[in-house]
């Protein structure tokens, strides 16, 4: 995984540039798309609960990774889809999904031990070699956040206050 | 659709149960060699986790420290301490051949990674509270600023 700071710029970026062409994606919504960026993170839970604990005490293999797989993101969407008001869940599921897509193709980019695409199409067992084979960066590169935001900060400029009228 | 309290609540459920089939299932190359390591020699493992205890040879911890695997091949210096990603193939006595090493993080790097990662998460919480309200009469969340335009 990328750092969650760059994940979440640029979220706001493709936020802001997705907001300039559909009107509906109001702030609440671009929020969503930031919301939906931290989703496949929740595969974090690891640092917590680690899943070998959780395989000795239950006798069974664990593992959290799945939770960042298709399959365990569309369940996440799902369930944030549930819990807004009726009239608001198509564009939630939306803007989730969209900020959830961003997630994922910026992890393409990072570095991996393997040329597989590992987890992330379960339960497809992982796919050599990758698919999109594309080292640019590690997740602790302190570098990172830094063309995250100034990818933020241009697609803001130009969206938000270029075309600012008023 | 409006759905009914109760309805929502068991759609959840049938949700969170959903995320179980994926969560149990073994993935190859993440099956636990600490449990009966010899069984699985001859694999390869994509992506093994483990702290480097012992730089000569180089020996990591893995799992919490269930097992400890001797690392050969290794394609890098690594340092004690660091956190190491291997994909390699299971050997016997407790050997990992390594294909390919990379280093997950040393600990400035990794503690630095967490904290802007909060920082990260902070910002969308405050995000969230500013742009939600709750409805308390649907137990639902509502987008403030389409909430706006429906009493304008």
């Amino acid at each position: 995984m990328t750092d969650l700071l760059t994940h979440v710029l640029i979220a706001f970026a493709v936020g802001q540039l997705v907001a300039s062409v559909y009107p509906w994606v109001t702030r609440s919504y671009r929020t969503a798309i930031l919301t939906g960026a931290l989703i496949p993170e929740i595969v974090k839970i690891e640092l917590v609960i680690p899943g070998y604990s959780l395989t000795t005490l239950l006798g069974t293999t664990f593992s959290w990774n799945p939770l960042a797989s298709v399959y365990g993101v569309t369940i996440s969407i799902l369930i944030g889809t549930v819990v807004v008001v009726p009239d608001a869940r198509r564009r939630i599921f939306l803007t989730l999904a969209v900020g959830v897509l961003t997630h994922i193709v910026l992890d393409i980019f990072v570095v991996q031990p393997a040329p597989t695409i590992g987890f992330l199409l379960w339960p497809v067992p992982e796919i050599e070699p990758r698919l999109v084979n594309i080292d640019l960066y590690r997740s602790t590169d302190w570098w990172l956040p830094f063309p995250g935001a100034a990818i933020a900060f241009v697609t803001w400029y130009f969206t938000d206050v270029a075309t600012d009228s008023d | 659709m409006i759905l009914s309290l109760r309805t929502r609540i068991l759609i959840i459920i049938i949700l969170l149960v959903g995320y179980a089939p994926a969560l149990f299932l073994e993935i190859r190359g993440e099956t636990p060699l600490y449990e009966n390591y010899e069984s699985h020699v001859g694999e390869t493992v994509y992506d093994l986790n483990g702290i480097v205890v012992s730089t000569d040879p180089v020996e990591i911890s893995v799992a919490g420290d269930r097992l400890r695997l001797t690392v050969r091949d290794l394609n890098m210096a690594v340092d004690l301490g660091d956190k190491i990603r291997i994909f390699g193939t299971v050997k016997p006595d407790r050997v990992i051949e390594a294909e390919n090493v990379i280093i997950a993080g040393q600990s400035p790097s990794q503690l630095r990674t967490y904290l802007i990662s909060f920082i990260a998460g902070l910002w969308v919480l405050f995000r969230i509270i500013r742009d939600f309200d709750i409805d308390w009469g649907e137990w639902a969340l509502v987008p403030t600023d389409t909430q706006q335009e429906s009493h304008d």
